[in-house]
């Protein structure tokens, strides 16, 4: 890591509270998956979730998205008005947004059902990539649109103009989000012919199609090259300017260190330490819980040299 | 620069070289000549049998079938090595006259094992037949015997639009005659014949390319291509002077295709496993039925018949949706269990409504014979009319009705396809989790493909009740369900022109073919067993379940890429 990276600007975050877990508990019957854990993201804020693995961290992201119903605790949004937000057109020239942003709503609580979660404007990614394989990468953004879009059965068979309408600003507004992220070129390529760290971004893409307020992204550098990840990390940057929140589970130290605002770090299901990155990269436990207490060692372990280890570790395992 | 032959090269270049390759084509040529000239020779000892074969020079129809092989095999010839060379570029001939040789070759056997067992034994054979049997197989030697050759992409083949259109025109006239021409023969082997003929042929075409060809002509003027061949099959009708015989199986196949391609919607878009399916079409029958004027329909309400339709489809989409809404949450093996066990219960519910069990609605066992005919708007379906000098019956009245139905089925279901319902419907299938995650209603769409596709059988049925004149349970037994997705599974899941040729098939052979009706169920398991096997996704693939049925298969995935992005480019 190099000290220009260290010192790379933090903008002080003081938007408003996007999401706020409280007591975010997971149970699968004699396991505690995730125990008790708080989590509150502001606008604009990126913050890193970390830990060893089965620490919980995607438990704690399905419990978050509604794909599974938390055991105790709560979830509360400030989502998007539920009214679908029409789609804007930007003119030739006009940078292009990530996504058009209206105003918040007050936090309430979301229902444990993914269907819900996207609509209230929470997007995610999977940790191994779902995309839909046999569709090109244009359709696979399409089909995040679906839920912006209200074309019912009877528009389709009589397609009106409001149809036509609605599925060109959709195709328009797909072609878009593939070129911010950087796939503007490969829209009619099939998603299974992709390069691997195309289908990520191509997953990302398809997330931010859905008009999220905040994007959870697990493990979105996993098994990518560095400079694969460094395109990554830029992406995220970029996701992150264009107003929106961003939650990612990683196992590359350096990646989640340069990148985030907070961190917030999970170990067996409970939540560790959550602060800046400094301050969780110098916490003697996080270094415990990655690499082992050093009990077995002849010499007790200077955490200085703990520390460069871990991060060593974490790039060796973000490379695999 | 001088181009050196070095062995390796020559080996590249033509990877079935044989010492024969010179004498290939000559040998073709004298197959060719063969074959016409023991077409023209009498085939058969008998007159009585296979529409006359027995006369020098006059050529009977199998004779003539015989001949068109000779002819086209002589064009794939000619454009391996002669005046059609340019053509021959693009054609991969060589596959074609192996194809056709073989295919030629079988038709012959099957001729002289016709005549053999039609009149007493081979005995009959004239030595016409054997002098056409021997030019086929030189036909199909030399046609191993040529070497594989280099072709230019297909996809990039262009001709002036004028003539594309004129080709798709020449191809649905060809269709017509072709079909007025099978159904017009009358014993079985000569349907038998006739079939594998077109089979030989068709195949021959795939193998030459010509296919994908008229494929992405087909994809340039879809209009054209879907105007066309309502076209013909509007224009079927006055083929068959009048006679009901045909008609009524052709009714039957549009009733069956029909609803198929509501099935269609159900399986081949939302990926439900539907085992009960008939029971949407009964549904509709049923409420036409008790709404009829028929003397045992038991519901005094009688309303005009476009009324009837939509309360029937209603009725059947309603039923769709009370199904549907407790079992969608189960998915594969057990919707499926679930849907069968659904058809049966309307099955026994329509045989018990008898005024015994519970109240009078469907009289029972007997069903409810007596259907009159349609009338809309003065208009009485059961009326023949004298149109352009042919006659048109009973039949033909509701054949045209049924065309109409079966031309808003496609239209419901290739908008539905194209549309963000149908991308929804992609994504479930493809990773319902992960459909879920984007904020696809899976529920719904789920829902709403059981209720569209209940619809649209319901639609049908009302019409099936009055072309029948009765309704009763038993013609709604499992087994239908099971033939309509056997009409599915062998067409091509998702495919329109695929599930109306699966549909055709499945209901036109059992017709022709009465003597093997004992076998009907074992010819059929047999052939969706090798159609699992080796061609999973139908006789028409759509591309999209061709993919998907061939997950590891990197050079298909790459290869329909490369075709969808010559399709975007010609747009």
């Amino acid at each position: 890591m190099t000290i220009a990276e260290q010192e790379r600007v933090r903008p002080e975050v003081t938007g408003a509270t996007v999401l706020e877990a409280t007591g975010v508990t997971m149970r699968f019957g004699g396991l505690l998956a995730v125990n008790d854990v708080n989590l509150t993201v502001r606008e604009g804020e990126i913050v890193g979730l970390i830990g060893p693995n089965g620490a919980g961290k995607t438990t704690f992201f399905n419990c978050l998205t509604g794909l599974y119903k938390p055991t105790s605790g709560q979830v509360r949004f400030a989502g998007l008005p539920r009214k679908p937000a029409k789609a804007i057109r930007p003119k030739k020239g006009q940078t292009v947004e990530a996504v058009p942003v209206p105003p918040l709503e007050p936090l309430s609580p979301l229902p444990p059902k993914p269907r819900a979660v996207v609509r209230a404007g929470m997007a995610r990614t999977f940790q191994n990539i779902r995309l839909f394989a046999n569709m090109t990468a244009l359709e696979n953004v399409m089909v995040g649109r679906y839920c912006r879009t209200s074309a019912g059965a009877l528009t389709s068979v009589l397609r009106g103009p409001k149809f036509h309408r609605e599925e060109e600003a959709t195709r328009a507004r797909a072609q878009e989000l593939l070129d911010f992220v950087g796939l503007g070129r490969s829209a009619e390529h099939l998603a299974r012919n992709m390069p691997y760290g195309d289908q990520r971004r191509l997953e990302i893409a398809r997330a931010l199609a859905t008009d999220p307020k905040l994007i959870l992204l697990d493990e979105p550098t996993a098994g990518m090259n560095p400079q694969e990840t460094r395109q990554a990390s830029d992406l995220i940057f970029k996701i992150r300017d264009s107003g929106l929140a961003v939650v990612v589970i990683e196992h590359d130290m350096r990646f989640i260190f340069n990148l985030c605002d907070r961190v917030l770090c999970l170990v067996q299901g409970e939540a560790l330490i959550e602060g800046t990155p400094e301050e969780v990269q110098s916490d003697p436990r996080v270094i415990e819980a990655y690499i082992g207490t050093g009990e077995d060692e002849e010499d007790d372990v200077d955490v200085q040299d703990a520390h460069v280890q871990d991060t060593t570790v974490a790039d060796e395992e973000g490379r695999s | 620069m001088t181009h050196v032959k070095t062995p390796v090269d020559e080996a590249s270049e033509s990877p079935v070289a044989k010492p024969g390759k010179p004498i290939a084509w000559p040998m073709g040529i004298a197959g060719v000549a063969l074959l016409i000239v023991g077409s023209f020779l009498s085939w058969s000892y008998d007159g009585q049998i296979l529409n006359d074969l027995s006369i020098n020079f006059y050529p009977g129809g199998l004779q003539i079938l015989a001949i068109i092989g000779a002819v086209l095999a002589l064009v794939l010839l000619l454009a391996e090595k002669g005046p059609l060379t340019k053509l021959g570029s693009w054609l991969d001939a060589t596959l074609g006259i192996r194809a056709l040789g073989a295919g030629l070759a079988l038709y012959m056997v099957l001729v002289v094992v016709a005549i053999g067992t039609e009149s007493d034994g081979l005995i009959n054979v004239n030595p016409g037949a054997y002098i056409s049997l021997v030019g086929a197989l030189l036909l199909a030697v030399s046609g191993w015997l040529l070497p594989l050759r280099q072709l230019r992409d297909m996809s990039a083949a262009r001709l002036p639009a004028w003539s594309e259109i004129l080709m798709i025109a020449v191809l649905m006239a060809a269709v017509l005659f072709a079909a007025a021409y099978a159904l017009g023969l009358q014993d079985a082997w000569s349907f038998i014949l006739c079939l594998v003929f077109i089979a030989v042929v068709a195949t021959a075409l795939f193998r030459t390319g010509s296919m994908s060809f008229v494929g992405h002509v087909g994809q340039r003027h879809s209009k054209v291509l879907t105007l066309s061949a309502f076209v013909v099959a509007f224009l079927f009708p006055f083929t068959q002077n009048g006679s009901d015989a045909n008609m009524s199986i052709a009714n039957q196949v549009l009733i069956f295709g029909a609803t198929a391609m509501g099935l269609n919607i159900v399986v081949g878009l939302a990926g439900l496993l539907d085992l009960g399916y008939i029971a949407f079409l009964g549904a509709g029958s049923y409420t036409a039925a008790v709404l009829s004027t028929s003397a045992f329909a038991t519901v005094g309400w009688k309303p005009p018949f476009l009324v009837v339709m939509l309360v029937g489809a209603g009725v059947s989409a309603t039923l769709g949706l009370i199904i549907g809404t407790p079992t969608l949450r189960v998915s594969g093996d057990y919707l499926a269990i679930v849907t069968l066990g659904f058809g049966e219960i309307f099955r026994f519910s329509m045989g018990n409504l008898d005024g015994n069990n519970g109240p009078n609605l469907t009289n029972g066992p007997n069903g409810i014979p007596g259907i009159p005919d349609l009338s809309i708007g003065g208009f009485n379906f059961g009326d023949e009319h004298m149109v352009a000098g042919i006659e048109l019956g009973r039949f033909s009245n509701y054949y045209f009705l049924l065309l109409i139905l079966i031309g808003f089925v496609i239209l419901v279901f290739s908008r539905l396809n194209n549309s963000r319902i149908g991308r929804g419907w992609v994504a479930i299938r493809e990773d319902e989790k992960a459909a879920e995650a984007m904020g696809v209603n899976v529920f719904g769409l789920k829902l709403l493909a059981f209720a569209v596709g209940a619809f649209l059988a319901g639609l049908a049925g009302t019409i099936k009740a009055h072309q029948d004149a009765a309704v009763s349970p038993d013609q709604y037994q499992f087994i239908e369900s099971a033939f309509l997705l056997a009409a599915i599974v062998l067409g091509g899941m998702g495919t329109i022109a695929g599930v109306l040729l699966g549909a055709t098939i499945l209901k036109l052979l059992p017709e022709k073919l009465r003597f093997f009706s004992e076998y009907r169920l074992l010819m059929f398991g047999l052939l969706l067993v090798l159609m699992m096997r080796f061609r999973p996704e139908g006789l028409v693939a759509s591309r999209r379940r061709q993919l998907e049925f061939h997950e590891e298969d990197e050079e298909l995935a790459v290869a329909v890429e490369e075709e969808r992005l010559i399709v975007e480019e010609a747009k």
